[in-house]
C-alpha cells in the first residue's frame, strides 16, 4: 500500500531548527489496520500529515502505491490526496456552513461527480451512517458523536483505500467513541486500509498493529504482529 | 460546485451580515461618486459630439502678439470669409456666424432672446434637426428658424411657421417670418442660440459696411480633405497684411484653423480671446468628483480588503478542509474572488440606488451642467459600470483571495497558524485610509475658509451695495435716473459708457517704446465715487472739461506697477500709437473678473452724458435688493416696450460664491463618508488584534501589568498608524487644497497651519473614539477568563 524509507521531516524557523521526524522506515500493506503512538510532541501526527499527503518530508522515500511522491507538487499531491485518501479529525472539521448533507457531498464535487449520483451515494451514506434524519441540519446543531459519523462519512463517501485518523475519539464520551471506533473496524473488514493516530491503548487494541514513536523515531513496531525496520 | 460555493457564500454572508452591510454601503456611495464622475466627464467629453460633421469643421482664429507674448483670438475679421471663399481650394464651404442677442415681441409680449446670423449654408455644415419648415428659409433676410423651445413659449398651440415675430433691440424693430423650427441643443453644445437668421441681417441691425476689416464676426470653415490643413493654413497667411493695414493698432500677427471638435474644451483650458460660445464645463465641475471618486472607491476598497481578511479567519478551517479534501488552491482563489465580486456587484447595486439621488444632487448644483442616470441612453456607461465592477471586485478582493488560499491546511487544522490580522499590508492600508480622510478633512475646511475669505475680499468698489442698470443712450440714462433719483434708498447715481461688471474695451498704449494692452472703461464724473470706487493719487474728472474728455486718463495700481512709474501723475502714455494721454489719478486696482482672473492694467476714460449706456447706483447692504427691485419697476414705466436689464454689481462675486460652496459641499461630503469608513476600517482591525492578543493581555495582567499599560501597548501601534498618516494626509491635503485653489482662482486664501492642525484634532478625536471602548474592554477582562480554554 505504502512504503517510506529514511524519511525525515525538519520544521525550520529563524533561529530553530527542529526535528519532527528522524530517518523513519515504515511500510504499510493493503488492508491493515495500524495504530501510531507516542507522547505528545513525538512527530504523530507530522507522520500522519506526511502520509496523508498534506505536507512533504524533507528527506527520504515515499511510495503511495508504487509512485514515488516525495517531490510532487502541492497541485499533484491535491490531484492524488481527494480521490485515494479519506481524513477523520478529533474536531470533526466539518464546515460550519454547510448542511450535513453538504459537507458529505464535498469530496464529490472536488472529484466531478455527476449531480444524480452524487444525491444517490451521499444519500446512501447517510443512510448507512444512520444520520440520514439529520442530512439538512448544520454541525453546530449536532451531538459530537453525530458530527463525528458525519466526519468519517465525508471521509469515506469516494471509496478511498486509505483512511487516516487523527484522535477520531479524542473528543467523544466512551460511548461515541466506542460507536466511532467500531465503525473503523468495519470499514477495515470491507477492506480500507486505516491509519490511526491515538493516545488511547483501548482503541489502540481495533488495530492490527501499533507504531510506537518517540522524539521522532520509531521505537517499537509491533504488538500484535513481527514488524520490521 | 458553482452551488456549492454560492450557499456556502451567503451562509457567511449571512453571519457577517453587519461587514456585509458596512462594505456595501461604503462601496456604493464610493461607486455613486464614481457614476456622477463618469457622467460629468462624459457629458463634458461628448461637447459638441452631435454635429455630424465636427470633425471636417474648423474656426478661423488668429494670434496677436501682445507685450511679446501670443495672445489666441476666437475671432475673425469680418470680410475674410468672402474673400477666401472660392480663392482657397482647399476649402469646400465658409459659414458666417455672429451672436447678435436681442428681444422678441410676439403680440404684446416680450422675451429675450438669443438670435444668432448665420449663412445660408450653416444648416448644412452644422447638425441642427429641423422639426418643420425648411433650411432654405435661411436663404433670404426676412425669415426666421425658432427652437422648438422658443416655439413652445411663443406658439404652444398653433403652427408657429409663417407667423411674424419682430426683432427689438434698442429703438430699431424688425419683423421676421418664422421659416422652420429646430430641436434646441442640449446644454454640452458650443451654441446656444435660440433663433437663426440670414447673416446679412447684422449689417442693418448694426449698421456695419460690408467689406469693413475693422469689423470681426466668427467664421468657420470646411476643408476638402484633411490633408490640405497646412496648406489651407499657409494661404491663410495672404490676408494678415490688409487686415493690419485697415487697423493698425490691433496687429493680427498669423491665422490658424482651430478644429471644431473640442474647441469648447480648449477654450476652458486655453487661454482664449473672443470665444463667443459656450465653454466646455469648468475643469473643477470635472476633476474634482474624478478626484473624490477615486479616493473613496480606493477607500472602500481598503476596507474591504482589510474587513474581508479579517474575518476570513472565521472561514480558516473551511479553507483548510477544502484544501485537504482535493481543492485546488487556484479553485480556492476562484471561490474567495467571485465572494468578493458578488459583494462588489451587490456595492454596485447600492451605488446605482444612492446615484438616483447624488447624479440629480451634483447636476444642480452646477447650471451648465445637464446629467441624468439614463441607462438606456448610451452603451459606454454599462461598459463604465462593467468596468468598475471589475475594478473594485479585483482591487478589493484580490489580495484576501490570494493571501487566504495560501495558507497550510497541516497549520490550520492543527491550530498552529499565525492568523496575520495586522500585516505590514493591511497596516498600510489603513494608513492610507486615514490620509486620504485627512486630505478631505483639510480641503474642506480651507474651502470653507476660502469662501469666507474670498467673501469678505476688497475688490476695489463697493460691489456688495450696487446695482446697474444697461441704457439704450443719452435719453433712457436721463429718464430712468429722473424715475429712481426722488427714491430716498438710492444714495448715488452715476453715468458711465462701460460698467465695471459688464463691459470694457481693450487698447494699446505704448509708454516710452514699451506696448502694452490695457482694459479700458469710459466713465462719467461721478462713476468712481457712486460705485465706491478708491482714488489713492491724483484727481478725478472734472465735469464737462474738454481737455478730460481728450487726454486725461485715470489708471490703476497695477498698470503703475507694470510700468514701474515712479511718479504716475503726470505721466504721457500714448494711446493706439496715435492719441496723447495724461494720466491725472490713480484708483485702487478693481478686480474686473472677479478673483478667477489676475487684475489687468486698467485706464479710466472721461465721457458726457451722450456716450452714457450705464446707470450705476449706490445704496446700502440693507437695501441692496430694494433698489433692484426699484430700479425694475422704474425701468418697466419708463420703457415699457423693453425687457428690464437690470442687474447687481456683484455678479462676478455671486459665482464665485456659488463654486466655493459646491466645492466644499463635496469636500464635507468626502470628509464624512472618507472619515467613516476609515473609521470602520480601524475598528475591525482593532477588535482583530484585541482578540489575537487576548491571551497575551491575560499574560501580561497575570503578571501584574496595569490597565493604563495595557491600553499603551495595544494603542501604541495605532498611535504610529496615525501619525505617519497625518504626515501623509497633511502634506498630500496642503497640495492637492493649493493646486485646487490655484486651478479655480487667481486670488484665494493663504493657507496657514490651522486647517491642518485642526483635521489632525478632528481625525485623531474619531479614531478614539472609534478604538477607545474596544481597548478598554480588553484591558479590563478577567484573565482568568481569557486564560480558561488553554
Amino acid at each position: 500500500m505504502l512504503k517510506i524509507k529514511e524519511l525525515t521531516k525538519l520544521y525550520t524557523t529563524d533561529e530553530v531548527e527542529t526535528t519532527a521526524l528522524r530517518n523513519i522506515t515504515i511500510e504499510i500493506r493493503d488492508g491493515e489496520f495500524v495504530a501510531i503512538m507516542g507522547p505528545s510532541g513525538c512527530g504523530k501526527s507530522t507522520l500522519l500529515n506526511i502520509l496523508g499527503l498534506l505536507d512533504s518530508p524533507t528527506a527520504g522515500e515515499y511510495y503511495f502505491g508504487k509512485e514515488e511522491v516525495s517531490g510532487f507538487s502541492e497541485r499533484q499531491r491535491a490531484q492524488l490526496r481527494k480521490g485515494a485518501i479519506g481524513f477523520v479529525f478529533q474536531s470533526f472539521n466539518l464546515i460550519d456552513e454547510l448542511t450535513v448533507f453538504e459537507n458529505v457531498e464535498l469530496p464529490l464535487l472536488y472529484l466531478k461527480v455527476p449531480a444524480s449520483e452524487r444525491q444517490q451515494k451521499v444519500k446512501e451514506m447517510l443512510e448507512r451512517m444512520n444520520i440520514r434524519h439529520r442530512r439538512n441540519h448544520f454541525p453546530q446543531q449536532l451531538s459530537g458523536g453525530q458530527q463525528q459519523r458525519v466526519a468519517i462519512a465525508r471521509a469515506i463517501i469516494a471509496n478511498p483505500r486509505l483512511i487516516l485518523a487523527d484522535e477520531p475519539t479524542g473528543n467523544l464520551d466512551s460511548t461515541n467513541g466506542e460507536e466511532v471506533m467500531k465503525l473503523l473496524a468495519r470499514l477495515n473488514e470491507q477492506g480500507t486500509t486505516i491509519i490511526m493516530v491515538t493516545h488511547s491503548p483501548y482503541d489502540a487494541n481495533y488495530a492490527h498493529r501499533i507504531i510506537n514513536l518517540f522524539d521522532g523515531k520509531v521505537v517499537t513496531g509491533n504488538s500484535k504482529e513481527q514488524f520490521h525496520v | 460546485m458553482l452551488i456549492n460555493f454560492l450557499k456556502i457564500t451567503f451562509r457567511s454572508l449571512l453571519k457577517n451580515k453587519v461587514f456585509v452591510l458596512i462594505n456595501v454601503m461604503g462601496l456604493g456611495i464610493a461607486l455613486a461618486c464614481a457614476i456622477v464622475a463618469y457622467l460629468s466627464w462624459d457629458f463634458n467629453n461628448n461637447f459638441d459630439a452631435r454635429h455630424v460633421n465636427a470633425n471636417n469643421i474648423y474656426r478661423i482664429n488668429f494670434v496677436r502678439i501682445t507685450n511679446g507674448l501670443p495672445v489666441k483670438n476666437g475671432s475673425c475679421p469680418e470680410p475674410l470669409a468672402k474673400a477666401i471663399a472660392g480663392s482657397i481650394s482647399g476649402i469646400d464651404a465658409v459659414v458666417r456666424y455672429y451672436p447678435v442677442g436681442g428681444s422678441f415681441k410676439v403680440k404684446d409680449d416680450l422675451f429675450r432672446l438669443n438670435l444668432a446670423a448665420v449663412d445660408a449654408n450653416f444648416l448644412d455644415v452644422f447638425t441642427f434637426p429641423l422639426l418643420q419648415g425648411n433650411k432654405s428659409a435661411l436663404a433670404g433676410k426676412g425669415k426666421i428658424i425658432i427652437s422648438n423651445k422658443i416655439k413652445e413659449k411663443f406658439f404652444p398651440d398653433t403652427d408657429p411657421v409663417g407667423q411674424l415675430v419682430t426683432y427689438v433691440m434698442g429703438d430699431k424693430r424688425q419683423e421676421y417670418i418664422v421659416g422652420g423650427v429646430f430641436e434646441k441643443m442640449p446644454l454640452n453644445s458650443s451654441f446656444y442660440f435660440d433663433a437663426l437668421v440670414n447673416y446679412d441681417n447684422i449689417y442693418d441691425i448694426f449698421g456695419w459696411q460690408e467689406n469693413n476689416w475693422a469689423e470681426f464676426n466668427t467664421t468657420f470653415v470646411t476643408l476638402h480633405s484633411p490633408h490640405v490643413f497646412h496648406e489651407v493654413e499657409k494661404e491663410l497667411q495672404q490676408y494678415v497684411e490688409i487686415q493690419n493695414r485697415a487697423k493698425e493698432d490691433y496687429k493680427v500677427n498669423n491665422y490658424y484653423l482651430d478644429p471644431f471638435k473640442g474647441m469648447a474644451l480648449r477654450a476652458e483650458r486655453d487661454d482664449l480671446w473672443n470665444h463667443w460660445f459656450h465653454f466646455s464645463v469648468p475643469t473643477p465641475a470635472v476633476i474634482a468628483p474624478i478626484v473624490m471618486a477615486l479616493l473613496l472607491v480606493l477607500l472602500a476598497c481598503f476596507n474591504f480588503t482589510n474587513t474581508s481578511i479579517a474575518i476570513a479567519n472565521r472561514r480558516l478551517k473551511e479553507i483548510g478542509i477544502r484544501k485537504v479534501l482535493g481543492s485546488q488552491r487556484h479553485q480556492l482563489v476562484a471561490q474567495f474572488l467571485s465572494e468578493n465580486m458578488l459583494l462588489a456587484l451587490l456595492g454596485l447595486i447600492a451605488g446605482l440606488l444612492f446615484a438616483e439621488f447624488l447624479v440629480p444632487a451634483y447636476n444642480k448644483m452646477w447650471p451648465f451642467l445637464d446629467i441624468t442616470l439614463d441607462y438606456l441612453k448610451n452603451i459606454r456607461f454599462f461598459g463604465f459600470l462593467l468596468a468598475l465592477l471589475l475594478f473594485t471586485g479585483l482591487v478589493a478582493g484580490s489580495y484576501p483571495a490570494f493571501y487566504v488560499s495560501r495558507f497550510k491546511p497541516t497549520q490550520i487544522l492543527r491550530g498552529t497558524l499565525n492568523y496575520g490580522s495586522t500585516s505590514i499590508f493591511t497596516r498600510t492600508l489603513l494608513v492610507f485610509q486615514f490620509a486620504i480622510s485627512l486630505v478631505a478633512i483639510v480641503s474642506g475646511i480651507i474651502f470653507s475658509l476660502n469662501a469666507n475669505y474670498q467673501q469678505d475680499y476688497d475688490m476695489g468698489f463697493s460691489h456688495q451695495t450696487g446695482v446697474y442698470a444697461r441704457v439704450a443712450d443719452e435719453d433712457g440714462y436721463n429718464a430712468l435716473k429722473q424715475a429712481l433719483q426722488q427714491n430716498p434708498r438710492v444714495l448715488a447715481i452715476a453715468g458711465a459708457r462701460h460698467n465695471f461688471t459688464a463691459s470694457w474695451y481693450t487698447d494699446p498704449i505704448n509708454y516710452r517704446g514699451e506696448e502694452l494692452d490695457v482694459d479700458l472703461l469710459d466713465i462719467g464724473e461721478d462713476y468712481l465715487t457712486a460705485t465706491g470706487a478708491t482714488l489713492l493719487q491724483g484727481r478725478n474728472f472734472v465735469k464737462d472739461s474738454q481737455t478730460d474728455k481728450e487726454n486725461a486718463v485715470i489708471v490703476n495700481e497695477e498698470l503703475v506697477k507694470t510700468l514701474g512709474l515712479a511718479e504716475p501723475v503726470g505721466q504721457r502714455l500714448m494711446l493706439r500709437d496715435t492719441l496723447a494721454v495724461y494720466i491725472v489719478g490713480v484708483v485702487k486696482n478693481i478686480y474686473l473678473t472677479g478673483l478667477w482672473q489676475p487684475v489687468k492694467p486698467l485706464m479710466l476714460r472721461y465721457t458726457g452724458p451722450e456716450n452714457y449706456r450705464f446707470l450705476v447706483a449706490q445704496t446700502d447692504s440693507d437695501n441692496v435688493h430694494a433698489v433692484h427691485d426699484d430700479m425694475e419697476a422704474a425701468w418697466k414705466k419708463v420703457f415699457p416696450d423693453q425687457l428690464p436689464d437690470v442687474g447687481y454689481m456683484d455678479n462676478m462675486l455671486v459665482e464665485a460664491l456659488e463654486v466655493n460652496k459646491n466645492i466644499k459641499v463635496m469636500f464635507v461630503f468626502l470628509g464624512i463618508v472618507a472619515t467613516i469608513l476609515s473609521a470602520i476600517g480601524l475598528f475591525s482591525l482593532v477588535s482583530l488584534d484585541v482578540i489575537k492578543r487576548m491571551k497575551e493581555i491575560g499574560v501580561r495582567k497575570v503578571l501584574g501589568a496595569s490597565v493604563m499599560h495595557i491600553i499603551h501597548i495595544i494603542n501604541k501601534r495605532y498611535a504610529m498608524m496615525l501619525l505617519i498618516a497625518s504626515v501623509l494626509g497633511t502634506v498630500a491635503g496642503y497640495y492637492m487644497a493649493e493646486m485646487l485653489l490655484a486651478s479655480i482662482w487667481t486670488y484665494y486664501l493663504p493657507i496657514g497651519p490651522g486647517p491642518f492642525i485642526g483635521a489632525v484634532l478632528v481625525l485623531v478625536t474619531i479614531a478614539a473614539a472609534t478604538v477607545g471602548g474596544k481597548v478598554l474592554k480588553a484591558a479590563t477582562t478577567n484573565p482568568a477568563y481569557t486564560l480558561r480554554d488553554e
